[in-house]
């Protein structure tokens, strides 16, 4: 998990250009799309994310509601690809 | 109707130290094949949020747009003009990149979003809270010249009291490559370039005013060397000046005999040999014409001109003998 974490890290920083940020400014367990999250992540950065999931682990999200479960925290995100990874 | 057009407030940023209104004291020399911008610390002028997801040419022109409007005194605009062969050449290539590398999935939104032409004109607006006209030319080598001839339209309908307008175009690793191959880019011979110039024109001059834009106009596939001539005839004519007043040419040509021929009282500098060849490289002679009539000394030098008082200026490009330009400044008692 804590590896998939810092994999994770280094995946967003590059697909979401996220300019000065390093891996370790980012709390894994800070919801990702607060409006107090330093990084500003917005809801193309959200496409980004389902982009990211496809091509790196092979996962397909299918609903929105389902996205937003998903992408609370970098946490979630790591949970749900260890669930669902094929 | 004609009315006077006045340049109020100017941003180039270029391959030269050209973004602070005037010429650095260091002229930039080609060395190789291409030039490429000196580019300022984006972070002044750009939220970081929003930066991360502009290319280069993005951010000139927001940058260069941010530097005009604050020259200006930030006068309420009414359109947003840009000209763009290139366009948003970086983030094209990316996008068409990962269509390749991925078998026409994986697209992210981004680079698309980022890499249609009016990308730059749009951001501006967004930025600016300004929605007002909004246009951007993509007429190849004449792409500012296009948006510069919109603006003096809707100046002369009465449509309009200031205008941003501006004349961008990238380079980038792959289009070099590109260029090169097509021999359009040749060390020592032919040497490309890239730049973001953007002007607020104004109706009314103003304390901060470069010079008066006194006449642009294009032509293509021109029939002979005479047709070209009395198109800058006409221009001279309108502005009520003829050929032996115009004390500088600017030309962007190798061969400069029509230009030689016609204004026999001008010196000639040719102004690619500061930012090199691109479709909108126009721009940037405009934005260093109008900082030599406010007076800046360090242009005059980099171009190598000798002239005491500089009144008139013509800037001519002929384009492979397919799209000819011509803008015309005039100097203004500020």
């Amino acid at each position: 998990m804590e590896e998939l974490i810092e994999k994770l890290k280094v995946q967003i920083i590059k697909q979401l250009n996220l300019e000065d940020v390093e891996p370790s400014e980012i709390d894994p367990s800070k919801m990702l799309f607060d409006e107090d999250n330093e990084l500003g992540l917005d809801s193309i950065d959200a496409l980004e994310l389902i982009v990211l999931l496809d091509k790196e682990y092979n996962i397909k999200i299918k609903s929105q509601e389902e996205g937003k479960s998903i992408f609370q925290s970098l946490t979630t995100m790591a949970e749900y690809i260890l669930q669902h990874q094929q | 109707m004609k009315k006077n057009i006045y340049i109020n407030g100017l941003g180039n940023i270029s391959p030269q130290e050209t973004f602070y209104q005037a010429m650095g004291e260091t002229v930039v020399k080609a060395e190789g094949a291409f030039m490429t911008c000196q580019e300022p610390n984006y972070k002044e002028f750009i939220q970081k949020k929003l930066l991360r997801r502009m290319s280069r040419i993005v951010r000139m022109g927001l940058a260069t747009a941010h530097k005009a409007l604050e020259d200006a005194s930030h006068p309420p605009l009414d359109a947003i003009i840009s000209g763009t062969a290139w366009g948003c050449v970086k983030d094209t290539e990316k996008f068409l990149e990962t269509i390749i590398e991925h078998n026409e999935a994986y697209l992210t939104p981004t680079a698309f979003v980022q890499s249609t032409h009016n990308t730059v004109a749009g951001q501006i607006a967004l930025l600016q809270h300004c929605n007002c006209y909004n246009m951007s030319y993509v007429q190849g080598n004449v792409s500012f010249e296009s948006a510069l001839i919109d603006a003096m339209l809707l100046f002369y309908d009465n449509k309009a009291s200031n205008i941003l307008v501006n004349g961008i175009d990238e380079q980038t690793e792959k289009l070099g490559i590109l260029l090169e191959r097509l021999q359009c880019a040749k060390a020592g011979e032919r040497v490309m370039g890239e730049g973001a110039a953007c002007f607020i024109l104004g109706a009314e001059q103003t304390s901060n005013t470069y010079a008066q834009l006194t006449g642009a106009t294009m032509l293509y596939r021109p029939k002979d060397k005479t047709s070209v001539k009395e198109s800058i005839q006409r221009i001279l004519e309108e502005a009520n000046l003829d050929a032996q007043a115009i004390d500088l040419v600017l030309t962007g040509n190798q061969d400069q005999s029509l230009e030689k021929e016609l204004c026999t009282n001008a010196e000639f500098s040719s102004y690619k040999k500061l930012c090199g060849e691109y479709p909108t490289s126009t721009a940037f002679a405009t934005a260093i014409a109008a900082q030599l009539l406010k007076g800046d000394p360090s242009t005059k030098k980099a171009l190598e001109i000798n002239k005491k008082d500089v009144q008139h200026i013509l800037i001519y490009n002929n384009h492979q003998d397919v799209n000819h330009s011509i803008v015309l400044l005039s100097k203004v008692d500020n």
